[in-house]
């Protein structure tokens, strides 16, 4: 912070006659220091701004490491407006310069005292007179012994920059005056040419220096100031830039880019330790013209002609050179250190994300703001002007009509300096490379299409899959993940998130949606935009890569649900995942749940027994791919008349039945067709009953336009399938 | 046990310190005057500082520099003597573990019974007779004796002895973390009965302490203390002192004016008398020289009454601003001009960086945590 102390030309003043708050507060506080400190006098400087002259008594040792005296007198000067923290100047002619914790001024005398870190705005609530004139005391003090520098903080720059110079790539040969005074380092040709020339010199003591530095002559006298010889630390690297240039032959332009010196200075933290600090100076003078001063003229572009050294005092005052603060450009390394995640495994993952809408690419730009991975995008979507409510790009401008995956791969390389950070596919997961996919170590479909998802169980093989979408209202997030080994892809994981809805009194609602407020583009259960704030999908994507990033780390498959309540809290379930039994008929395979379909209806049997007992199978048929799930039942209605050779299934309470779970499932599970027992050691073929009511099932399927489904259930859980209208 | 530290007590003319090293606190002297207006409580300040033991307050060392009653006043009140076994809690008196003495205690017969005195040379004795018959309870705290200097009447017979050039590097058989004592006096002659009758103070006990920094091996605070020494004493010190290579143990951090600032460091008294044609206000070089061994940021405390431009000796004004030409205005403490102004006692705090004078109040953050004053 720049602070500049003028002698003062105002009048002695009274203590009664102080006006500014700061001023009257800090002069009644001085009565409680015992003596340590005095008030000298009071004056003003102008109609703003009152002076205190303090005599301050500050406990020092006998043998302190900064020349702070037992006795100091101090100008603090207040304003008027008390939003201005009132400032504190040591006005001993021999205080030390270049101490840790003082202001950068104008004039190197009186030393300003940097008493503060924060603003007023963030002391006012612990502000006092006494609290200001400690802070002083403190300064004085633990400035004695060199103790105002917690370990914990970093040490003083050796000199302060005025500004910056973002340096990106290493490549970059250009760079790019942005506003202020900051640089940036560029690919971009039509920019102005520069070398970046790196220093390292000695140590040196921790402090900063309070010297202007304007021109190179000002910067080569700062460092012999402190015993250091700009010059024969810098004349080898111009050398070395000079044969660099003449060995491949460089053009004119190569000669005539300035120069960006990063002097990298060891500061001393005690005797053993240093710490680095990096400065940067921007010095106007080419390349030609450094070589020149260092005795060396470039003869057109391939000969040197050497001569003596060419520095003078004019010469190198007519050298421009600004003191810049280097800031690396952000780029992936530094986006894992700032967000910690450079140690995490799996942080190189090959990740294919399908589905770049409101989840997809804030999950996708949390994880590329962690330096996250390296990604293959997918979607064929194009940003319309109502994604930008929820979508990771805020720029309607420039995005609006392009292509999601091509918008955010763009954001995300251009944030992270880093063209192959992500790759768009602007396509259709069909129409898709499928090695593509394949090559991925992971597959992340957030596409909100069953179709995508169920393209992915059955048609890719090898990379593992996850599939995270939210329900209609916003409010639940689900994440359905395979386990490594593929025993449960993501298909079988879907089919068993529906028979948890059912299940589940706590997850009620889950798929519901009212028609008013949505608006429902595809049949899908997902395909739905609907009114959800932005808030719900900030809250989701965080959790969405959070756990992402912890599922990369385990082997097993999840089916896990987040509910967002009307306070705000976040629940979790996890649902422990069921086994499946595979059966093939035909070119069909049929899938039952084992845990939750077998089990419970070989159970039912055995309560029955010895008469015939059965019921209704519930699941979903995927006629693409030609596959029946069967996950659930509905148990032999009350009407049901149930006789050692006879089983006639009611209907009491299964339409309701049907209509609440069609409702919970949002139609995804549904009537498939019957199951009933035999008695106990019979065989499992079809009766002629059972061939009755097949082919009643058979034309009940025709109608519906899917498979006739019968399973009969004999004795230790045997079963068997019974399939027609196969062809549909 | 808490900072290292050294403090002056204001009394005064007459001596009440405390040095805190970091395992041991050692009390020189005592004047404790009773409390009232503008008499600063050192007992109460004492009490806080020491540690407890069984709920009793204890000094590990008392160094008694010698029998002035500026330098004893009201000692059997506030200190135990007798077994330990004895302590009647409701009189809160303090517990000497390690009772340190010269050998003119026992030799000087002009002590008055109902002196203060008097009360410490009965407790010297009661301990000296452990030591003399041998008793097993002599090696006890509250039973343990030293001698400082010379026992040349044998009045001190087995009793554990320090002699000048000596350096102390334990009490009660525990090693001081990071500390010593240099013995300087008194020395043989100035205890002997007939030398010493009429003036205590040549009996003095002047000893250097010496804090360590935390490497063990630098010092970092070296302070002098003369009890009541005249010239001629620091005379004899110094020439000693230089002659067997000991003079690191004159160097100076804090130097506590002898006798309470009084002209008898620099030169014999009266300072001047025109009408009988007395001279003494050049002061001696040896006293000078003495002073010259300051290191840097020395400090000088006048432990006196307030020092002020008159006649009075002690404090001695011309000894005051002798002082003030080595070390300056502002490393020139006086006990109860530091209490005028800042309501407490002089205390330096000691670590690596030296001794901090501590003026400032505690801060508020301390409000509440220390014992308030009764309130009736």
């Amino acid at each position: 912070m720049e602070q500049d102390y003028t002698e003062p030309s105002g009048e002695e003043l009274k203590v009664d006659e102080l006006k500014n708050e700061h001023s009257k507060q800090i002069v009644s506080s001085i009565s409680a220091f015992d003596n340590t400190i005095k008030l000298l006098g009071v004056s003003n400087a102008n109609e703003h701004q009152e002076l205190l002259h303090l005599n301050i008594l500050p406990d020092i040792p006998n043998n302190p490491i900064n020349d702070i005296r037992q006795e100091e007198n101090i100008v603090v000067i207040t304003s008027v407006n008390k939003k201005n923290l009132p400032k504190a100047y040591a006005l001993r002619k021999d205080f030390p310069l270049g101490l840790p914790h003082t202001n950068i001024t104008k004039d190197e005398r009186p030393v300003s005292l940097c008493l503060f870190e924060e603003s007023f705005e963030e002391l006012k609530h612990n502000w006092s007179g006494s609290f200001f004139l400690q802070s002083i005391k403190n300064w004085l003090e633990l400035t004695a012994i060199d103790a105002l520098h917690r370990e914990d903080q970093h040490l003083e720059p050796f000199i302060i920059g005025n500004g910056g110079m973002i340096m990106g790539n290493n490549t970059h040969k250009f760079f790019d005056k942005l506003s202020g005074n900051f640089y940036k380092s560029t690919d971009n040709p039509v920019k102005k040419g520069f070398h970046k020339v790196f220093v390292s010199i000695t140590p040196l003591e921790n402090g900063v220096v309070h010297q202007r530095v304007d021109n190179l002559f000002d910067l080569v006298e700062l460092f012999n100031s402190k015993g250091i010889s700009f010059k024969n630390f810098l004349k080898p690297k111009i050398l070395e830039l000079g044969e660099f240039g003449l060995t491949l032959n460089k053009a004119q332009d190569f000669w005539e880019a300035i120069l960006f010196i990063n002097v990298q200075i060891p500061i001393i933290r005690d005797r053993d330790q240093t710490e680095p600090s990096l400065i940067s100076f921007k010095v106007d003078c080419t390349l030609g013209e450094i070589l020149n001063l260092y005795g060396f003229t470039i003869l057109g572009t391939k000969n040197i002609h050497q001569t003596g050294e060419k520095f003078s005092e004019k010469k190198l005052r007519a050298i421009k050179v600004e003191i810049l603060n280097p800031i690396p450009d952000l780029d992936v390394e530094w986006a894992r250190k700032y967000s910690g995640t450079e140690n995490s495994s799996c942080i190189d993952s090959k990740i294919s994300l399908i589905g770049l809408g409101a989840l997809g690419s804030q999950f996708f730009m949390n994880l590329a703001r962690n330096g996250f991975g390296c990604w293959s995008l997918i979607d064929k979507d194009v940003l319309l002007p109502h994604n930008f409510i929820r979508h990771a790009s805020t720029n309607i401008q420039k995005h609006t009509s392009l292509n999601k995956a091509e918008a955010l791969s763009k954001e995300a390389n251009e944030l992270l300096s880093d063209n192959e950070f992500s790759k768009a596919f602007p396509s259709d997961i069909s129409s898709l490379d499928k090695t593509i996919l394949e090559q991925s170590d992971i597959i992340v479909d957030m596409s909100t299409s069953i179709g995508a998802e169920r393209y992915l169980a059955n048609e890719i093989e090898d990379p593992r899959k996850l599939s995270s979408f939210l329900n209609p209202s916003g409010t639940d997030l689900v994440m359905l993940t395979e386990d490594k080994e593929g025993d449960f892809p993501l298909d079988i994981l879907e089919i068993q998130y529906y028979k948890e809805l059912i299940q589940n009194s706590d997850l009620v609602g889950h798929l519901e949606f009212e028609q008013t407020n949505k608006i429902r583009y595809a049949r899908g259960c997902r395909d739905i935009t609907s009114k959800i704030p932005q808030e719900n999908l900030s809250i989701f994507s965080g959790i969405a890569s959070k756990n992402f990033k912890k599922k990369l780390l385990s082997s097993t498959a999840y089916i896990e649900i987040w509910r967002l309540d009307e306070f705000h809290s976040v629940k979790h379930f996890n649902f422990t995942i069921d086994k499946w039994h595979k059966v093939t008929i035909s070119d069909w395979t049929v899938l039952i749940n084992e845990t939750n379909l077998l089990n419970i209806i070989s159970k039912h049997r055995n309560n029955k027994l010895p008469n015939e007992t059965g019921g209704i199978l519930i699941g979903t048929v995927d006629t693409y791919y030609k596959k029946i799930y069967i996950t659930h039942t509905i148990l032999s209605p009350k009407d049901s008349i149930e006789r050692p050779t006879l089983f006639i299934r009611g209907i009491d309470g299964v339409s309701d039945e049907l209509k609440r779970i069609s409702q919970i499932t949002n139609q995804n599970l549904k009537y498939l067709g019957e199951w009933h027992s035999h008695p106990r050691r019979c065989s499992l073929n079809m009766s002629g009953d059972d061939k009755i009511q097949f082919a009643e099932l058979t034309r009940e399927a025709e109608l519906i336009g899917q498979p006739a489904l019968m399973l009969i259930l004999g004795d230790d859980g045997e079963f068997q399938i019974y399939l027609n209208n196969l062809k549909i | 046990m808490s900072k290292k530290k050294i403090k002056y007590y204001p009394v005064g003319n007459g001596d009440t310190s405390l040095i805190k090293v970091g395992n041991a606190n050692i009390i020189t002297d005592c004047k404790i005057r009773e409390v009232k207006d503008d008499i600063y409580d050192v007992k109460k300040d004492l009490i806080e500082e020491l540690e407890k033991r069984n709920g009793k307050s204890y000094a590990d060392i008392f160094i008694l520099t010698h029998h002035d009653n500026d330098h004893c006043q009201n000692f059997g009140k506030h200190f135990h003597t007798g077994k330990v076994s004895s302590y009647v809690s409701s009189d809160e008196k303090i517990i000497i573990d390690e009772l340190w003495v010269n050998e003119y205690i026992l030799g000087d017969d002009d002590i008055s019974d109902d002196s203060d005195a008097a009360v410490i040379r009965k407790e010297v004795k009661r301990r000296r007779n452990l030591y003399k018959n041998n008793d097993s309870s002599k090696d006890e705290r509250g039973n343990r004796l030293v001698l400082i200097g010379y026992d040349d009447n044998s009045n001190f017979t087995n009793v554990p002895q320090h002699i000048p050039g000596d350096i102390v590097s334990e009490a009660n058989g525990v090693s001081f973390e990071k500390f010593d004592l240099f013995i300087h006096a008194p020395f043989k002659a100035d205890v002997v009965k007939s030398n010493a009758i009429g003036d205590r103070n040549m009996s003095s006990v002047v000893y250097q302490a010496r804090f360590y920094k935390n490497n063990g091996t630098d010092y970092s605070c070296r302070i002098l203390h003369g009890g009541d020494a005249d010239h001629y004493r620091w005379a004899t010190i110094k020439e000693k002192s230089e002659k067997n290579k000991n003079t690191d143990a004159l160097e100076w951090d804090i130097f506590q004016t002898p006798h309470h600032c009084s002209w008898t460091f620099f030169n014999d008294t009266p300072y001047k008398d025109d009408d009988k044609d007395i001279d003494n206000s050049e002061p001696k070089q040896t006293s000078l020289d003495i002073l010259n061994y300051k290191l840097t940021g020395a400090k000088v405390v006048a432990t006196s009454k307030l020092v002020v431009d008159d006649k009075d000796n002690p404090p001695h004004y011309p000894a005051r601003n002798e002082y003030v030409d080595v070390v300056g205005k502002t490393n020139f403490e006086n006990t109860q001009k530091f209490y005028d102004d800042h309501k407490k006692a002089v205390v330096f705090e000691i670590n690596d960086y030296g001794a901090t004078l501590k003026r400032a109040a505690t801060a508020a953050i301390g409000a509440g945590v220390q014992k308030p004053s009764r309130a009736g």
